[in-house]
Order: structure tokens, then sequence, then C-alpha cells
């Protein structure tokens, strides 16, 4: 039984003149899901959230709306909501009838409309504040009365462009957790444009990585950070060492890249690849650790290189190992366990086969 | 500011600004005068020329069609001027920047020459001499203004505000009603009163419109000042002075919109 | 509006339409505007052009007596002499104004501003009006060189040249103050500093960095006030003698005096086509600096 999706982007391209704002992107967001769009700025995510909202349209492709075209659709017969970055909301009225504002273009008469702007505030820990004027209010609670206006009328989807952008670290983590919050408990489904990684993987059900006009991977945020499938996926999301190399076959289970720089490392069985075909190595800080040069690493890949920064980051130790004249590695380990290896000193870089993620493109 | 003021600057700024308000301020003591000579300084003090004006039937009468105009003009010229200030400012359609440039020609043109244009029109069409005839002409002359104010409003709008309200559910009618116009009410506002007083104050368009049944002030002040430089010009022109200055500083206030 | 958006939700629904653009919606709030401007701006403006080739019957004799008489000759010359010395001096004087105000801190500023903005708002009656009392036989000035200099002045401040250019700068100069004035306000401060740092006097500073950015609003400036002037009708009238008269003023003669409208209406076409001309120039003048 197949599902339908509640939003399906079908080839979407938006062009303005000779700029692709978006180009033939296709993606599906089932009910429930919590879909970010993820990329640098610039790279089109906004104009796809845009494009599903109806704001833009669409120079070709379809947006289907449980199954149904709304391509040409007005953006207010569409039935979704929307949070954006500077708030949005209207200065001339209260956060009260901010709130009520799409329940009064619903004609709700006016003693339901009190009970669920009520309801509402309460789901946003401003009950007190429903007489104020928006520029009363501090800018995390600006985007809390936004995020009650997107969801009191239980719309299909709400739509949320980089609601979190405007507020600094500490107001942004607290937001995070009560949009996470907001979206377990009513069960919506949110589409959420940002360009911040961290925020992607801590708060989706899946990711769509947009880079360059165009939608380049979707996977959900555990995939997305341990097994990406393009370099592009595996520079953005998260930090990560990129090794060159070329593929030299498989043997025992794995398959084996030899480095630009010299050495043979074992990596995921990659499959579809020819011999001697150029690739690249990605390996997460976290998945390396460093021995001296006679402890013991069998079963592991290894390599040996020469200390060149090694500094406290807090919870981990951030050590960088030259390799080769060219190549740097990057090694996070928890400081209160590994140890401290001097500058200088010569070390051996080892991990484990399956942690070696190898990308063609 | 990083700059100093030198002091040649500050003479030459000082006496620009003295020429600027001088006829402003030197009509104010005129029109207290005792006399009916125009000299300076009067020699008393009197509401005389305040009582002539407002017992004159002409001025009276004059005063009252400007007013008349003004209020039609400041009505037609928002109704049509706030709309396109919106749609220039919110569409991207690539026939916008045309209509721009339409609705701003009025003030490329010389005023006598569409003054003259509008003298035959109106004649050809029976309306010449009629209030509606100046109402509309002045209301093409007020509009580039009006939609250059609005627009400068609306630029400071944060245009998400309106595609918040559109996603949750509003009609483009809906949002311009319901949503645009109370937020840029004060330049609205701002726009309406200036678009009186160009209205209020203007000769050239009346002069070519207008007929004795519908003389406005302006051009009863202009024929005073041609025929016989009368005393009372004096009061009025404080009364207007007094008006343009409340206008000007209403209209400053209020040209931001609600942030 | 409602009746557009249900069709194109049905428009939708079958596939065809891709557009739901708000944009298209948008621009139709342009179309009362559009229409007034059409109805009693453009009409008039070709009822003059075409005025100006009638009298019962198409000729171009309108033009031929205008180019052929030295009256027209002479008023176009008093014209293009009052816009150019009116432009010129109210810019020399705009500047160093907006020049001050852009010094100012706020509240100055905007006590500066509002003392612009005064003489801009007031009627040019009201300004005439006190032009003809402060410069007149017995007006202010002369009274005052009199009494406390014992000075008799020979020539006549009002009812002449000097009494028009008087009032054509008074009218113009708020309209070169405000283009200047944001310009300076809105050119990065650091720039200046940055060139006193780099070891330029003030004297330098002004010239090839503060004035040189302001080029652009000069020139929208003398726009301004060449379009303002080249059809100014009530200062001649007013503060002018007889051979003060402008291109305005002739128009006005013929039109209402002589009942010739296709003197007055080729006079008109006239005086368009020379502010375009001039407007042409002076935008020409604008694009070259910025390239």
């Amino acid at each position: 039984m197949t599902v339908t999706p509640i939003v399906s982007v079908r080839n979407a391209s938006v062009v303005y003149g000779k700029t692709v704002a978006l180009h033939d992107a296709t993606i599906d967001i089932a009910k429930g899901d919590f879909l970010t769009l993820l990329g640098p700025s610039g790279s089109g995510k906004t104009t796809l959230l845009n494009s599903i909202a109806g704001v833009v349209p669409l120079s070709s492709g379809q947006i289907l709306v449980e199954g149904t075209d709304m391509t040409a659709v007005p953006p207010n017969r569409r039935g979704f909501g929307m949070v954006f970055q500077n708030y949005a909301l209207m200065p001339h009225l209260t956060v009260f009838e901010n709130i009520a504002f799409p329940l009064r273009i619903r004609h709700m008469d006016s003693s339901q409309i009190r009970t669920k702007v009520m309801e509402a505030l309460d789901l946003v820990r401003l009950a007190g504040l429903a007489e104020r004027r928006p520029k009363q209010l501090s800018g995390g609670q600006q985007q809390r009365v936004a995020l009650a206006r997107a969801v009191v009328y239980q719309p299909k989807v709400i739509l949320m462009d980089e609601p979190l952008g405007a507020l600094d670290k500490q107001l942004r983590e607290g937001l995070q957790g009560e949009i996470r919050h907001l979206h377990a408990m009513l069960g919506a489904t949110v589409v959420y444009v940002t360009h911040d990684q961290e925020e992607a993987l801590s708060m989706s059900t899946r990711i769509a990585l947009i880079s360059d006009a165009r939608v380049c991977e979707v996977g959900t945020p555990h995939d997305m950070y341990f097994r990406p499938r393009s370099v592009f996926a595996a520079g953005f999301v998260g930090t990560s060492n990129l090794l060159k190399g070329r593929y030299r076959g498989d043997a025992d289970g794995w398959s084996t890249v030899e480095l630009a720089g010299g050495g043979l490392v074992r990596g995921a069985p990659t499959v579809g690849l020819n011999t001697g075909a150029e690739v690249t190595l990605m390996l997460r800080p976290e998945a390396i650790d460093l021995a001296t040069l006679d402890d013991a690493t069998a079963g592991l890949n290894l390599l040996e290189g020469e200390v060149a920064d090694h500094s406290l980051q807090g919870t981990t130790w951030r050590t960088v190992v030259a390799v080769d004249a060219q190549t740097r590695i990057v090694v996070q380990r928890l400081s209160r366990v590994a140890r401290s290896f001097p500058v200088q000193s010569r070390v051996r870089l080892c991990w484990r086969p399956e942690d070696t993620v190898i990308l063609t493109h | 500011m990083v700059d100093h003021i030198s002091l040649p600057l500050k003479i030459a700024a000082g006496l620009v600004f003295a020429f600027l308000i001088a006829p402003s301020l030197i009509v104010i003591p005129m029109s207290f005068s005792d006399s009916r000579e125009i000299m300076f300084p009067p020699s008393g003090f009197s509401w005389m020329l305040y009582r002539e004006y407002f017992a004159g039937p002409e001025w009276v009468a004059a005063t009252i069609e400007s007013t008349l105009v003004a209020t039609g003009v400041t009505a037609l010229s928002l109704a049509t001027g706030v709309p396109v200030a919106y749609a220039l400012v919110r569409s991207r359609l690539f026939g916008v920047a045309i209509i721009r440039a339409f609705v701003m020609m009025p003030m490329l043109v010389p005023t006598i020459v569409f003054a003259l244009g509008l003298y035959i029109y109106f004649a050809r069409l029976g309306i010449s001499g009629s209030t509606l005839a100046l109402i509309l002409g002045h209301s093409v002359h007020n509009l580039p203004f009006v939609v250059l104010v609005v627009i400068a409003g609306l630029r400071q709008v944060n245009p998400n505000i309106e595609v918040a309200a559109q996603v949750l559910g509003a009609s483009v009618l809906r949002v311009f009603f319901s949503v645009v116009l109370p937020m840029i009410a004060g330049p609205i506002a701002a726009a309406g009163m200036f678009s009186f007083l160009i209205s209020f104050d203007e000769v050239v368009i009346a002069w070519f419109l207008s007929s004795p049944r519908t003389m406005t002030l302006p051009i009863k002040m202009y024929s005073s000042i041609q025929w016989e430089v009368s005393p009372v010009l004096a009061a009025i022109s404080t009364l207007l002075t007094l008006l343009s200055l409340v206008i000007c500083v209403l209209g400053v206030a209020l040209r931001r919109p609600e942030a | 509006m409602s009746a557009v958006s249900a069709a194109s939700v049905a428009d939708a629904t079958h596939g065809r339409a891709r557009r739901a653009a708000p944009d298209y919606q948008k621009a139709w709030f342009s179309a009362p505007a559009v229409v007034l401007i059409a109805a009693v701006f453009v009409i008039p403006l070709v009822i003059v052009a075409l005025q100006s080739l009638y009298r019962e019957g198409f000729t171009i004799a309108g033009y031929e007596q205008i180019l052929g008489s030295t009256l027209f000759w002479r008023i176009l010359r008093t014209t293009l002499e009052i816009t150019l010395e009116a432009s010129l001096l109210s810019l020399l004087l705009g500047y160093p104004l907006a020049y001050y105000i852009a010094q100012l801190d706020r509240t100055p500023r905007a006590i500066a501003m509002i003392l612009v903005l005064l003489p801009f708002w007031t009627s040019i009656l009201v300004k005439s009006f006190a032009f003809i009392v402060i410069l007149g036989e017995q007006g202010i000035i002369k009274t005052m060189l009199r009494q406390f200099l014992s000075l008799e002045l020979g020539t006549s401040l009002v009812f002449n040249r000097i009494g028009v250019m008087v009032g054509m700068v008074h009218f113009l100069i708020p309209f070169c103050v405000f283009p200047i004035l944001n310009n300076l306000l809105a050119q990065p401060p650091e720039l200046r500093r940055a060139a006193l740092i780099m070891g330029a006097s003030r004297r330098q500073v002004f010239f090839r960095v503060t004035f040189l950015l302001s080029l652009p609003a000069i020139v929208a400036s003398a726009i301004m006030t060449v379009v303002l002037s080249i059809g100014v009708f009530v200062t001649p009238a007013l503060l002018g003698g007889r051979r003060d008269m402008m291109v305005a003023n002739l128009i006005d003669y013929y039109t209402r005096e002589a009942l010739d409208w296709t003197m007055a209406a080729a006079l008109a076409v006239m005086l368009l086509l020379i502010s375009g001309a001039l407007i042409r120039v002076l935008s020409r003048v604008d694009s070259i600096d910025r390239h």
C-alpha cells in the first residue's frame, strides 16, 4: 500500500530571466514529516519553500497537495501555515488579533476564536501577553507568537523559513526544543528551511540537501551524517576529512582505496566502481583514534603522521595530524578519556574500515 | 559627526535659512496692521485685516471652493495613488516599470502644458469651470507626489507580513485592506495632507480651469496681488503659512509606518 | 477578485495555468491610477499636440508664426536665461545648506529640515506677496536703507529681473536641498574618515570624496529645477516686469487674451520639447558620470 504524500513537488523549476533559482526539484513530504531544506545561502531552499507556499510561481513542474495539483492555486487557498525569520507579525494588531487572524479569515465565531487563540497561546507559553503589541515583545516571544499563529488553525503543513535565524544562540536552542515539541505534540507536518546543519540534524525526521538550485540528496539525519552519498553532503553536514584516492578493487569484503599521498585504506563496500576510478574518502573526526607507533591496532585502517596542532575544545581534544605535505586530518577525541599528544610527536591514525565512506561524486 | 562645521559655512547656511523663512515670517506682523497701507514695520496692532477676510463674501467663497476642491483631490488622489503605489512596490511583473514611468509623467511635464491641455479638453467635454474639472486636474497633478510618499512608506514595511497573511488564508484584496492599509495608515495620512495642501495652494491649473463661479483662493489672491496688492493678503498669508506649518510638521511625523 | 481565484483553481485542477502568481493580481491595483492618467493626462497632452496643428483644418501655421516671431525668440531667450541662472544660483545656495544640515545632530537637523520644508510648503502666492512687501519701493529693504544708511537705491528690486530671480531661487532651493541632503546622509562616513587618515586635508576630502559622490544628486536637483523653472508662470507674472515674460505667460496670453489656441498649443509643444531635451542632456551627464 502506498500512502499519498501530503505534498509532492514534481520537477519544479523557477527561472527569473536568466537566473535559475530552482532546477527540476522533486521531493515528497509525508504526513508527520519534519523535512528540513538545508543548504548554503542562495542555494534555492527558500525558493523551494516559497513555491510550495504558492508565493513564488513555478516556471515548470507541479506541486501536488494530497494528490491534487495545486500549482496554480494562490497561497491563501492552499491551507498551509508559515513562519518567517523576521516574524512577520502585523504591527497594528495585538498578539491576540495576530493569532486570531487566520481564524477570522475562516469566519469562525468569536467564542471559538477566543478558545483557540488561548489554547495556542498556552501552547507557546505566552498566555499573559495576549493584549500586547508585537513591538512590546522580545524577538523570542515574537517568534513564539508567529508559531502560535501558524498552528492555531491546524494547517496541513507548516512552512518555516529560517525561523530562528534572527535569534541568539541560547534562545535558538530553547526554541528548537519548542518547535520539536510542537511538531511531536500536534503531529504536524513541517517543512523547515535552515542553513545551519546542526539545527537540521537535531530537528528533522528527514533532510533535503539543496545546493546550486538543485535538491542533491534526501535522507534521514542519521544517513546524511554517517552515510552521505556525495562529497558536497559530506562536506556540508558536520565536519569531515576528505581524502582523494583511487579505487583498487575489493578484498576481504572491503573496498580498497590507494590514497593520493600513498598508503592503502579499506572502506565500506561500494558497488559499481571500476578499478582505478578516482574516489574521495570521508572520515568523521570523531571516528578516528590516535595511537603511538607501537600500540596494538589490529584490523583498523592506519596512517602515520605528525601532530601539527593540538587543542582542547571542552568536550573534545582537537588534533590536526599532518600525514604528508598536502594532507591534514582532523581528529576529535573525548577529552575526558583520550590521552593528549604534544605537537610534533609522531602518531598513528586508526579507524574502523566501516567508518570510511567512499564517495564517487 | 566627524566633520567640524567651519565658520564661513555656518554664516552661509544662516543667510540661506534667513532668506528661506523671511517671507513666511514677514507676513505675520503685517497681518496685524491697523492701517490699510502696506508698510513695515506695521503702525499698530489690530485684527482689522482678519475681520476683513472673514467678512468678505468673495474671500469666503474662494476659501470654501478651495476646501471643496482640495478635499475631492485628496480623496481621488489617495484612491488612485495608494493602490498603484502598492502595485509598484509589491508586484515584480515586467510591465510594472512601464506603469511606474506612466504614473510619474505629470511630474516631468511643465504644469502649464498640462493645464492648457486640460483647458481645451474640458472645454470640449463641457465641464470647464466646474469643481469636478478642478478636482480631476489637481488629482493627476498630485498623483506622482502621493505615489512617492506611499511608496516610501511601503518600503519600510516587511513584505513577509503580507506573505504570511496570504498563506494564513487571506486573499490579495483582503491582505490589501486589512493588513497593508492599516500598516501604512501614517504615510497615507501624510500623503493625503500633502495632496490637500498642494491642491489648496495650486495656481496654474486653477488659473486655466476655474471660472468666476469656482474661483479658488489662490486665484483670488493672484488677481488681488496683480491688481491692487490688498492688505488683506497679509492676514490670508499668515493663515496659509500656519496651515503649511501644521501640515508640514504633522506630515513629517506621520511619514513613517508603524514598525 | 474571488472570481479570478476561483477561475485559477479550476485551471489548476485541469493542470493548465501554471501561475498562482499573486504578482498578477497585485498589478491590477495600478488600474485606477492608469485610467486616471490616461483620461486626464495623456488625452489632454494629445489634444495639445493635435490642436497645435489645427486651425479650421490641418496646418503648421502655428509653428511658422512662432518661429518667425521676434517676440517668441526674445521670450524664449528670457525663459532659458532665467531657467539656467535660477537653477545655478539655487544649486550654489542649496548645496552649502544641505552640506551644513548633513553635519548636524538629529534634533537640530530635524529643526533645520522644518525650516527648509516650511518655504517648500508655503503657497507661491504668499511668497510672492511677501517679496513684494520686502522688495517694493516702500518695502522693508528700501525703507531700512533709507532710515539707517540714508541710502536711496537707484534700481528697483521688484517688478524686474531681480524680483523674478529672488522669487525663483527661493522657490527652487528646497528642491536642491532635499536630494543633495539625502545623498550626503547616505554617504558612509567611514569614507571621509579613511580619506582623512590617509592624509587628505578637509578641503581635499570634500572635493575628492564628498563632492564627487554627490554629483548624481546635483544632477537630479538640476533636472528638477530646470523642469520647474522652464514652465514657471506665477513668479514672472507677479514679481517680474513686462520684459520678464516667460513662455508660460505667452501661452496664457494666447489662450485667454488672444484666444488663439493653435498658437498656444504650438508654444506648449515647443516648451515640452525644449524641457524634454534639457532633461535628456542632464540625465546623460548623470549616466556618463556613473560609468
